[in-house]
């Protein structure tokens, strides 16, 4: 089972999640690094999307000697051997590969390189994910301290995020009540998953209910760890008020329909700079730091480390 | 015809070059400076997109007309000026477009692009209920 966030040389483990490809999760998870090392921290920010990486081209680094490829092929044992400076400031990286195939990670290598992810030195280690709710961008999740979900007002990208979301919620039931042996839960979990055949057991609050006529402690337990999940979403290229108010609406239904109550909505808004600076494959806080985008990306990272 | 852009600006300067970049983007304007005149201009031609300019104006001279920006349902308002004033605006409406200083002339083109692009009247109805149409696609109830 993958392991849960446990005391590590990390301080703090960021991820950066945007189940819909195109979001610009990656141009947000560049800025904050960089916006978190501005703020003194230091910084890797591990590029995650396997088989897609991108995150190098961002910091203009052409020449890469060692991706996670290396790792995941067994080229290389400790990832600290992957690390890169990105000669800015104390921020290092470690750059994704694009070996076809290698998003389909094993089970046992997915686990290794959680463990290994999570002794990585620093005060923050920052998880730029890839697109998708598959199980292996879910679990890295569970490491986190704090999870950027992020999403643009687009009525497909709010969808992907609550998707994303209940995924998140039952793997983390599934793996709580696995490692407890609760054979009874699992299966009413399993029945869950399955509203329309099910609809006693459509939400999540619905679904605590009946578990806890079958095992109150237990349930109770699994509730409080679902508690713990307080995701930060994030709505970019915000252009209009109805923008912004898009997180708050699926704010609500998560709270009404998964029982996540804690999470947070921060906007970014559109900027034109993000054009310019990416063609200069420099980060926007850098170039344009009065820019409304690198405004918005510091908010968050004070929001982050606070 | 008459212009379908006012622009409002108390500044010379920032109204004349907001002016100058949407003429040679091919949109014409009509520039004012006063409230009583750009209240009429409202009245007189519902233009699709208003351009206020809040550096240099008073408080009453925004809320005047803002009000008279409530009847007009599909002029689209874009906001200039500081950050922390039209954001807390912005965030009070529909169909508004904020973009804090510094003044970027271009970026204000494109807007009222946009907002000439959408044909009149679209936005006289009420928003789409995105509650409602997540409910209905996320097959929630």
């Amino acid at each position: 089972m993958p392991p849960g966030p446990s005391s590590s040389p990390v301080k703090r483990i960021i991820a950066v999640v945007g189940p819909k490809g195109g979001v610009g999760k990656s141009t947000i998870s560049t800025n904050l690094a960089v916006g978190l090392t501005a703020m003194g921290y230091k910084v890797v920010a591990v590029d995650l999307d396997l088989g897609a990486a991108n995150l190098h081209a961002m910091f203009g680094l052409r020449k890469v000697q060692h991706t996670l490829d290396d790792f995941l092929l067994n080229k290389v044992k400790d990832l600290n051997q992957l690390v890169v400076d990105t000669n800015i400031g104390a921020l290092k990286i470690i750059c994704g590969g694009d070996v076809p195939g290698i998003a389909s990670l094993p089970y046992a290598k997915k686990i290794s390189l959680i463990q290994h992810l999570a002794k990585l030195e620093g005060d923050c280690l920052l998880l730029d994910l890839g697109a998708g709710s598959s199980f292996n961008v879910v679990d890295f999740i569970i490491i986190a301290h704090k999870t950027l979900m992020v999403t643009t007002p687009e009525i497909t990208s709010l969808m992907n995020v609550y998707s994303f979301i209940k995924t998140v919620a039952h793997r983390r039931l599934e793996i709580f009540f696995r490692r407890k042996k609760s054979n009874d839960l699992l299966d009413l979990l399993e029945k869950a998953r399955d509203p329309d055949a099910n609809p006693h057991l459509k939400t999540m609050a619905s679904y605590f209910n009946v578990a806890r006529r079958i095992d109150m402690d237990l349930a109770n337990q699994a509730q409080k760890i679902l508690a713990g999940f307080e995701p930060l979403i994030v709505v970019n290229r915000v252009e209009t008020a109805a923008d912004a108010n898009s997180g708050e609406v699926i704010r609500k239904l998560m709270e009404q329909y998964l029982d996540i109550k804690s999470s947070v909505v921060l906007t970014i808004r559109e900027d034109k700079t993000l054009k310019k600076s990416a063609a200069m494959m420099k980060p926007v806080v850098l170039e344009f730091p009065k820019s409304s985008f690198a405004v918005d990306i510091m908010k968050i990272a004070n929001l982050v480390v606070a | 015809m008459p212009p379908q852009v006012v622009i409002f600006s108390p500044d010379k300067l920032r109204g004349g070059i907001t002016k100058e970049v949407l003429r040679r983007a091919g949109i014409e304007t009509l520039l004012i400076s006063k409230v009583a005149k750009a209240k009429g201009a409202l009245v007189a031609d519902s233009p699709q997109a208003l351009v206020l300019d809040t550096m240099g104006c008073l408080p009453e001279e925004i809320n005047i007309l803002l009000e008279h920006c409530r009847t007009l349902k599909q002029t689209t308002v874009i906001l200039l000026g500081r950050s922390s004033l039209i954001e807390a605006i912005a965030a009070d409406r529909g169909n508004t477009i904020p973009l804090s200083d510094p003044l970027d002339p271009e970026l204000v083109a494109e807007k009222v692009k946009t907002a000439m692009a959408s044909p009149p009247g679209l936005n006289t109805e009420e928003p789409q209920d995105l509650q409602a149409d997540l409910i209905e696609f996320l097959r929630l109830e």
